[in-house]
Formats: structure tokens, C-alpha cells, sequence
């Protein structure tokens, strides 16, 4: 279904209700709340809030706000050493880790834009956690592909 | 303890006991349904009849204990209602379903006077049988069904229904015949229970996602479990305002389940082996253990070192097998779980599986053999 066949006025502007502007704002918020932890060396501890209600949609106009949010997380799970990469995953509760494994699997799509080294030294560490069952639970999910 | 019963190398599709369970009827993955006669104990089996009337792969079966009736169900949009005569063949009966799609499970309801056909044309069939003119006759329920039926299940009132689809949702209907019987009484689940009623909805996960694989009442009818295919099992309870839990699990997804008690469950599937669920008593759903102990491969030092060696020039692989080699008793995916004996509670659960395989598991003595199972 391409997207100039479907009506974009049939379709929701996102699962939650929330307006493009809404999200657009939740997205550059995050980023300076990343580039102050950056500084600061101290990306670990806000996982929970970056990946808190993403921007899941099948609309257009959610796209930008999709596409910052998509490099603020690469960004994010980049940041962090391979030896620290545990340690934050169980910090994370399962809706944040299902998030999380949703990005990883949006990183293999797009393996141009990414470095790959670092999606699969994620992907080993969130599969021991999750096991085969959190990937079915992203294979599952319409909102896999709405990130 | 568990019985394990090899039928060849073709997948067993489904299956199902006579009511003395010295029979089963099971479909090895084709258009025939083989009935074997168990010869007294062990795991001796004659092969009794081969019902052989279906064109297309055979998708359920259903022996009925009391009235000792199969009905059978096919790809090819029937289903078959087969009568044991006094000269001990099978004679059948063309259920005509009037449905264009294939028919993918069938049950016979718990007085045995009717049954369900769910099928991809997204229809259930309520069939009983109508003396005046020596047929089945079939009704459909419809609403609002969007996409195949994969599961149906009883309740014990002989009326309501529980239907599985791949739309993501499970739902109760209400399979009430006036003709064959007198007005139901209320139930959790509601009071008005007109044909084709649905009596609850529930979604397997909020946003949809996960086929619902298996569907199944519990004994008092008041809770509904099933199974999706997001990795989870989840239990639905009428008696305490729809509630719904939901356990999401770290395995690969779960085909089939049971219950097995009023707070234990067994459902396998893609895992190659059975596993129990409880609901504790805050109404928590738990991973109680599965039904057969994970071994670890073995290893001697010296079989290692060589065995690696060989697996990274043969394989490519570093370790030492130890992820090819499969140990559990089922060698593919379980495809069905069948409780049997015991009154009102089971002390038996079968399973058919991917591999050729029946396997009996015997719950009470698995339950005293591996302690860290609680049942």
C-alpha cells in the first residue's frame, strides 16, 4: 500500500491521540535532555524517559517527528559502552524494553543510517532478557513498522 | 509417566480419544483420518479403520465420549459427522456448512447434541441434528467476526462458545438452539443469550497483534484462557468483571492449551514441550514448570574437544552441538493438547505434534517426580 494511494485523512494521526505538534515537541525536549546527559556522561540514566511513548504512527506529518526521534535514540543507545549495555537493560521495565527492541529491528531496516555494531550488541543482551518471546511480541505489533 | 506413541513420520495434525481412551483418531497431516486401537497397555497399536472421505487435509477431529460420534472437518468446507454401526464400520454424514473457505476446527458441545465448525470465511457453524428430515442442519454466527476463526471451545452450559480469530480477538457467543433445548440460565457471562449474541469481546493485546491460537473454558465455565501468537497466555474471568491477565512469555509462542484444574493450566506449542500456568491467588498468572526436565547436553571432556572440532569443520559452528541437538521428547512443534481420565479433573494430557508423535503425560506422577512442578 503506498502511501499516495491511501487518503491521509482516513488514516489516525497516531495511536495515542496526540497531534504532530505534540510529539515534535516531546522529541526536541528529549534531545536536549540527551545533549545535556551527554555532557555530563550520564546517558544511562534516562533511558526510561527517551524511550517513554514514541512516536508511533502510519501518518505523514508525524514523519519529521519520527525521523529526529529514530537519531536521538541511535544516538542514545550508541552512547553507551558494551559493558554498561546489562546494566541499563535491567533498569528498564518491559514496556521500555519492548520499545527498545522495536528501534533495534527499525536499525536493521535501515542499516545505511546506522552503525551496525552497536543494534547487535543490543539485540544479544535484549534477547537474553526477553528471550524469542519479546521479538515475537515486536513481530506482532502493528506498531513495529509506525516508528 | 509419559507414553510416547510413534505413528510414522508425518505430522499429527490433531487428535482425539474415544471415551474409554483406548482409541484415537488422529489426521497425519493429509485427507485421512486413521483410527489406531491401543492393544492392551504399553504402546502396542492396531490400526482399527482409516476414515477416508475428506478431499483436503482434515483440520479437526472430535470423538465424542458419550454418544461415541467423530466429526471431522476439512480445507475442503465440510465437515463429517461418522457413526459407528452395528457391524462396526463407520458410516458418515455430509454436514453441509455452506461456507466458501475451508473449515478450520471443530467441537462437539458437552451434552454432544451439537457442534461448532470455526472456518477461514470468517463463520462459525452451529450444527445439531434434525430428526424430521435426517440431517444436520447448520447455523451460522457471524457478527462481528473480520478475519478466520482458528479456535472454538464450550462452555459447560452446553450454550455459549468461545471463539478464537486471527483478528486478533477472542470472543463469547451465544450458540443457543431453541430447537433441541430449554432456555439456559444465567450465567456470569450474562443473561440475554439469543443465537449469534456475543457475550464478551476481549483483545489479545490493545493496539491488535497475535493471531489467537487456542481458546478454552475453564471446568465451571467462569474463566476463559487462550493463547496468542505474541508469545502470551492470557485468562479472562467473568466472575470478576472481565478482568483479563496476561502472562507474556520470553518462549516462542504457545499453539494449544488446557485446563487442568480450576488454577493450573498446560499449553505447548512452537517450544517443543508442554508447560504449566498457575493463577495464584491474587489472580497472578504464573509459569509453574514445564512437564518434561531440560537437560543439558552431555558433555565428556574428550567427546567435546573432538565433537568441536568436527562441528566447526562440518557446521561452522564453535560449540560443541550443544544447539543443534534437540532434547525433548517432541522433536517438532506440539500442535494440540487433549486433556483425558479422571472426573473432573484430568489426569492426563496428550499431545500431537509436527514430529509424528503422540505423547501421554501423566500428570500425578510427574507431579510427584519433579518437585519444583506444582499442579
Amino acid at each position: 500500500m503506498a502511501e499516495s494511494d491511501v487518503e491521509t485523512g482516513d488514516i489516525a494521526i497516531s495511536y495515542t491521540g496526540r497531534s504532530a505538534d505534540d510529539y515534535m515537541n516531546q522529541v526536541q525536549q528529549n534531545q536536549r535532555t540527551f545533549q545535556q546527559a551527554a555532557a555530563r556522561n550520564a546517558t544511562k540514566s534516562i533511558f526510561s524517559t527517551l524511550l517513554r511513548d514514541p512516536p508511533y504512527s502510519h501518518h505523514p506529518t508525524l514523519h519529521p517527528a519520527q525521523q529526529l526521534n529514530f537519531k536521538l535514540i541511535t544516538d542514545l543507545l550508541a552512547s553507551i559502552r558494551t559493558s554498561d549495555i546489562p546494566d541499563v537493560i535491567s533498569s528498564l521495565g518491559p514496556e521500555e524494553r519492548n520499545v527498545m527492541m522495536k528501534y533495534l529491528y527499525q536499525c536493521m531496516e535501515r542499516p545505511e543510517d546506522v552503525n551496525c555494531a552497536f543494534v547487535l550488541s543490543w539485540h544479544e543482551k535484549l534477547v537474553e532478557s526477553e528471550g524469542v518471546g519479546g521479538i515475537m511480541r515486536v513481530m506482532t505489533d502493528p506498531r513495529s513498522a509506525a516508528l | 509417566m509419559t507414553t510416547v506413541h510413534r505413528f510414522g513420520t508425518a505430522p499429527i495434525t490433531c487428535h482425539s480419544w474415544s471415551g474409554d481412551s483406548k482409541r484415537v483418531a488422529f489426521s497425519p497431516n493429509s485427507k485421512d483420518v486413521n483410527i489406531y486401537e491401543s492393544t492392551g497397555g504399553g504402546s502396542g497399536w492396531n490400526l482399527e479403520t482409516k476414515l477416508d472421505k475428506h478431499d483436503l487435509r482434515v483440520t479437526g477431529i472430535d470423538w465424542a465420549p458419550k454418544t461415541n460420534r467423530i466429526v471431522t472437518c476439512s480445507s475442503d468446507r465440510n465437515a463429517y459427522v461418522w457413526v459407528k454401526g452395528v457391524d462396526g464400520n463407520w458410516k458418515h454424514t455430509l454436514v453441509v456448512l455452506r461456507i466458501n473457505r475451508a473449515a478450520t476446527c471443530v467441537r462437539w458441545s458437552p451434552e454432544e447434541n451439537k457442534f461448532a465448525v470455526g472456518s477461514g470465511a470468517k463463520i462459525v457453524n452451529i450444527c445439531y441434528y434434525d430428526s424430521e428430515y435426517d440431517w444436520w442442519v447448520a447455523k451460522h454466527i457471524k457478527k462481528p467476526l473480520k478475519s478466520t476463526v482458528t479456535t472454538v471451545d464450550w462452555h459447560p452450559n452446553n450454550v455459549l462458545l468461545a471463539v478464537g480469530s486471527t483478528d486478533f480477538k477472542v470472543r463469547v457467543y451465544s450458540a443457543y438452539i431453541k430447537e433441541i433445548e430449554g432456555k439456559p440460565s444465567t450465567t456470569e457471562w450474562g443473561a440475554k443469550m439469543s443465537f449469534g449474541n456475543m457475550m464478551a469481546e476481549f483483545n489479545n493485546s490493545p493496539n491488535g497483534g497475535g493471531w489467537v491460537h487456542s481458546v478454552s473454558f475453564s471446568a465451571d465455565g467462569a474463566k476463559v484462557a487462550w493463547v496468542g501468537h505474541d508469545s502470551s497466555v492470557n485468562v479472562a474471568d467473568a466472575g470478576n468483571g472481565m478482568k483479563v491477565t496476561k502472562l507474556s512469555l520470553s518462549l516462542l509462542p504457545l499453539l494449544s492449551i488446557v485446563w487442568i484444574s480450576p488454577t493450573s493450566l498446560v499449553a505447548a506449542g512452537h517450544n517443543y514441550v508442554p508447560i504449566v500456568f498457575n493463577i495464584t491467588g491474587s489472580g497472578d498468572l504464573v509459569e509453574a514448570g514445564k512437564l518434561e526436565e531440560t537437560k543439558k547436553a552431555s558433555s565428556g571432556t574428550t567427546s567435546s574437544a573432538m565433537k568441536m572440532f568436527q562441528n566447526m569443520d562440518i557446521l561452522g559452528q564453535s560449540d560443541s552441538g550443544a544447539g543443534t541437538t534437540i532434547n525433548t521428547i517432541h522433536a517438532n512443534q506440539i500442535n494440540e493438547v487433549r486433556t483425558g481420565g479422571g472426573q473432573g479433573k484430568p489426569d492426563w494430557v496428550s499431545t500431537c505434534g509436527g514430529d509424528g508423535r503422540l505423547v501421554v503425560w501423566n500428570l500425578s506422577s510427574l507431579a510427584s517426580k519433579m518437585k519444583h512442578l506444582n499442579i
